[in-house]
């Protein structure tokens, strides 16, 4: 009986402890996370008259941000975006694969090349444009001009090559947190698996596309689909190499709404940029999912 | 001897090989562009215009120009401006990213505690809701964000970003979960035999055992803070 008293006073005391605890977790939540989510498909259609203090329904902010979206100098921005994830997966993606899988075999100097591509993703990437952004635009030129005498324009100053010369530098920044989770998947394979596999023959290229891949295929899904879903949001590092002035021909979808964003004074200029992500998200969601199940249902298994 | 020459041809172009010569090439790009940074760093403007690659002709301590004459006006919300000196954005940097780097970690940590020891069918609900959340691709919260933060008074302030940054719905909770339950329920059960409360088993047993953990996560949502930090921006405009 007073055991029965104890147990029932310590399952109390854990409730009680439970609710506590959990109490703050689940107001934000619901305040940060339910609501926004529910405010941002209810926000497209919603119009301020700020003198007014009044809110109204309104379908006018998506026809706004259709026009916006599909007008000629933003739907360049698209096709850069488009792209740009092109790029991050037929370059940045193997790259980042081939060297954790340098690092993962531990040759010739993985640990030192573990920190140098690490390096990038720890020092502020404002850093690494200003230094880019002067050594393209006035030491390379001055060191084509020593060796060859000819004068050439600044790489980012040059309307054919500014898009290039900003692709590579985010080619260039994007291996560290990559590389040290691609890394740390890779190290939970089973030296098992891989002793097996050698005496199949599968050394060099063939384990990495025979053992290596298909066991951390879930890895690189996550990483595959995070690229996807944020495929628009990407501004290429326009903000960064140009602030709120950057040339039309390097603007893109995910760089023309945050800078706009930026620019808003109030809650009033919010509508028009919250339907453009709603009807950009319409876009992402369906193809997100699609190819999640793709990837699951074609990747390559395990066994 | 042929075989020789075949074998070494091979080995030189083995997938390892190639990786190594893509790495090298790609640590002398980055030292030689961090070598001519910090060397321009020491230049005067003139010395930099004629002479972009040497060494500095006279070198410059062009820091103190940071340290003590570097000032950026900024607007606040309400339409004032102010300036902000390298200190107090250094200030401002540590706040953002220490605290919010520390509520991303922290509660993944907390929350992952709770589903991991306290088996319940609200902890059932809420790993079911976390997971089923970061599958959702939904990418319009940020505006209905602002929106919020605005509302509630807390847009333009480190307090706001931190509440914000302060939810258990991210990878790490996953982790965090997994490790949690693999603690053993012994621990607890001899504690609790020694007279230890629910606080004193959460936050002086089992969250020690879990100080690597979070020290990692910390870590990794500091540099992903530091990397993002334009996104999180708005809501900073006069910090």
């Amino acid at each position: 009986m007073i055991k029965n008293n104890t147990n029932g006073k310590q399952k109390k005391y854990d409730k009680g402890f439970y609710a506590l605890i959990m109490l703050f977790p689940t107001i934000q939540f619901l305040i940060f996370y339910l609501y926004v989510h529910v405010d941002s498909f209810l926000l497209p259609f919603q119009s301020y008259d700020l003198a007014g203090g009044t809110m109204s329904w309104t379908g006018s902010n998506i026809s706004q941000a259709l026009e916006i979206l599909f007008s000629q100098n933003i739907l360049h921005g698209f096709g850069l975006n488009l792209m740009s994830y092109g790029i991050s997966v037929c370059i940045s993606m193997p790259l980042s694969l081939l060297f954790s899988f340098y690092i993962y075999k531990k040759n010739f100097g993985s640990k030192f090349f573990r920190i140098i591509l690490y390096l990038p993703s720890i020092i502020s990437s404002l850093v690494f444009v200003i230094i880019y952004q002067n050594f393209v635009e006035r030491a390379l030129p001055s060191l084509v001009m020593s060796i060859t005498g000819e004068q050439i324009q600044g790489l980012i100053e040059n309307m054919e090559t500014r898009i290039p010369t900003i692709i590579v530098f985010g080619i260039f920044m994007s291996f560290g947190s990559n590389v040290i989770l691609y890394t740390n998947a890779m190290l939970g394979i089973s030296d098992e698996m891989v002793d097996a596999a050698k005496l199949d023959g599968a050394v060099g290229f063939k384990e990495f596309i025979y053992v290596t891949m298909p066991t951390i295929w879930r890895t690189f899904s996550v990483f595959f689909i995070n690229g996807l879903m944020m495929i628009f949001s990407s501004d290429l590092n326009a903000y960064a190499f140009f602030g709120q002035l950057a040339p039309e021909n390097v603007q893109t979808y995910g760089y023309y709404i945050f800078v706009q964003t930026k620019k808003a004074v109030n809650i009033g200029d919010y509508p028009v940029l919250a339907a453009m992500s709603l009807m950009i998200s319409l876009v992402v969601i369906p193809l997100v999912l699609f190819v999640r199940w793709a990837l699951k249902k074609y990747g390559p298994s395990e066994e | 001897m042929n075989k020789t020459i075949a074998k070494g041809i091979k080995k030189f172009f083995s997938l390892n090989s190639l990786i190594f010569f893509v790495l090298i090439l790609y640590v002398a790009i980055f030292w030689v562009l961090v070598a001519w940074g910090v060397l321009t760093s020491f230049k005067s403007y003139e010395d930099f215009r004629v002479n972009i690659f040497g060494l500095p002709k006279q070198w410059m301590w062009n820091y103190n120009f940071i340290f003590k004459m570097f000032k950026v006006k900024v607007t606040n919300v309400d339409g004032s401006m102010n300036d902000v000196g390298v200190f107090t954005m250094t200030w401002n940097s540590v706040l953002y990213s220490v605290g919010c780097s520390l509520a991303s970690a922290f509660m993944p940590m907390l929350v992952g505690y709770m589903c991991a020891r306290y088996k319940n069918k609200y902890s059932k609900i809420t790993v079911s809701v976390i997971i089923v959340v970061m599958q959702l691709p939904l990418m319009s919260g940020q505006l209905a964000t602002l929106k919020l933060l605005r509302q509630l008074h807390i847009y333009d302030s480190i307090g706001g970003m931190i509440l914000l940054k302060a939810h258990p719905i991210s990878f790490y909770f996953l982790i965090f979960l997994a490790m949690f339950e693999g603690i053993p329920k012994e621990y607890e059960e001899a504690a609790k035999i020694d007279g230890a409360g629910n606080w004193k088993i959460m936050l002086s047993i089992i969250f020690p055992m879990a100080w690597s953990t979070f020290f990692t996560v910390f870590t990794l949502s500091i540099q992903i803070g530091h990397r993002h930090k334009r996104i999180s921006s708005f809501p900073l405009k006069s910090i």
